[in-house]
Order: structure tokens, then C-alpha cells, then sequence
């Protein structure tokens, strides 16, 4: 296959993979707040996403494969609000282990993550067509 | 005596066709082999309207949302990227062939 239509499908996985990873950036940040309903229950568990190297056969070509969602296993922060349906017998209620900061950190990341891969189909679709009009004059 | 002097070129389409044939991930045909300079050009030519046909399926996928964004916009160049070396290559082989007509008997 030639390299360059080669590219622009490495760069789409690429960037498929980046808007996975947004994905589960807005899942954490949507539900930074969620938390159980009944006394002492958990609230919603921070999820991450990893992603791996596949070989397309096709392509002849590593292609980044399906973004695997995990879930961080760090402690859920305590807070005192007695009054909250899921407190505990303390007064104490369990919220999702988000750090905002974090997320906002991770989605930036996402964010040049996929406009590098954009840029790369820029290049990829310039060179391919400065080829082209060598046959135009 | 045409016929002689297009050979060359004749001949310079078989690849042609197979490169395309490879964009747009149609079956492979094997060796065109003495084809004409039609024939040639036609299956060159059904093979970019296949590719272009790929993208726009991509793109009704796309607008149903079975498709992703990304999908669409890469079968969509790539679309577009047979075609214009479909459409670069018959202009210069036409230009060739106009050339052998204009020549003086």
C-alpha cells in the first residue's frame, strides 16, 4: 500500500484513539459529583483509558487499537455532609475520586494529541498532491 | 502506425490501473496485458468512480451517524486522492496521444 494512503489511516486511528480518550474525560468530569444514594455507598469510580499498538495487516502498519477503559483504584475523598442520602453512620459521604485538574490536564493532552494527528493528514494529503502536480503543467 | 507509437504509454497503464486498484481496495485484476488505450482508461477510470463511490457511502454513514467523524473524512480523501491522480494521469497520456495526432504525415 502506498505510505502516504497508509498514513492518513494511521492518523485517523490516531485520532480516534484521542477523541476515545476525551470521551472518558467527559465521563469523569460529568460525574465528578455523582455519588451513592444509600448510606455509605460508593460513589462513581474515575475511569481511565489505555491505549495499545496493533499491527494492521492490511496497512503493513502499527495502527493505535481500541482505547481500553480501566477504572483508578485510588481512594474516593471524604467529605462531612450529614444531611446527604448516601452518608454514612459518621456523617461522612464518599465522592468520586475525579480530580477536575487532572481531567483538564488529560484532555488537553487529547487535544494536541489529535490535532498532531490532523497535522500529519495535512502533510500527508500536501505531499501527495505537490507529487501530483508534477504532472501538471 | 498509430497504434505502434502509443504502445509505450499503453503499457504505462496496467500500473496505473493496479495503483489504483489498490487505493480504492477493489479486487485485484492480473496484468491488463495488452490492453487498449479505452479499455485501459475505462477501468482506470470505473476503479476511481468505485473509490469515490467509497467515500460517499462513508459520507451518508457518516450523516446517519453509523460512521465517525474521522472515517468519513479519511474514505472521503482518500476519494478524493484517486481521483485526482486518475484525472492528472489521463491528462497527461490525452496530452501524449493529442500529441501523436498533431504530427506531420
Amino acid at each position: 500500500m502506498d505510505p502516504i494512503d497508509a498514513t492518513m489511516k494511521i492518523a485517523t486511528s490516531g485520532m480516534k484513539a484521542q477523541s476515545m480518550r476525551l470521551r472518558v474525560v467527559s465521563e469523569n468530569v460529568a460525574n465528578a459529583a455523582s455519588t451513592g444514594n444509600a448510606p455509605g455507598a460508593d460513589p462513581y469510580r474515575r475511569k481511565t483509558v489505555t491505549f495499545q499498538n496493533v499491527l494492521d495487516r492490511k496497512l503493513g502498519a502499527e495502527v493505535v487499537g481500541r482505547g481500553k477503559i480501566g477504572t483508578d483504584k485510588s481512594e474516593f475523598r471524604l467529605t462531612y455532609d450529614p444531611s446527604h442520602p448516601a452518608a454514612d453512620g459518621r456523617g461522612y459521604v464518599k465522592m468520586p475520586n475525579v480530580n477536575t485538574v487532572i481531567e483538564m490536564a488529560d484532555m488537553r493532552e487529547a487535544s494536541r494529541g489529535y490535532e498532531a494527528n490532523v497535522t500529519v493528514i495535512e502533510q500527508a494529503k500536501a505531499m501527495s498532491s505537490r507529487t501530483l502536480d508534477l504532472l501538471r503543467d | 502506425m498509430s497504434d505502434l507509437s502509443v504502445a509505450p504509454i499503453g503499457a504505462a497503464i496496467p500500473s496505473i490501473v493496479d495503483s489504483v486498484e489498490g487505493v480504492s481496495g477493489a479486487a485485484a485484476t492480473s496484468g491488463v496485458g495488452k490492453s487498449s488505450f479505452g479499455e485501459a482508461f475505462e477501468k482506470a477510470m470505473s476503479n476511481a468512480v468505485s473509490s469515490v463511490r467509497g467515500g460517499e457511502k462513508a459520507m451518508l454513514a457518516g450523516l446517519e451517524g453509523r460512521l465517525g467523524n474521522q472515517e468519513v473524512v479519511n474514505a472521503v480523501l482518500a476519494a478524493e486522492n484517486t481521483l485526482q491522480t486518475v484525472v492528472a494521469i489521463r491528462d497527461r497520456a490525452v496530452n501524449a496521444y493529442q500529441e501523436i495526432l498533431r504530427m506531420p504525415i
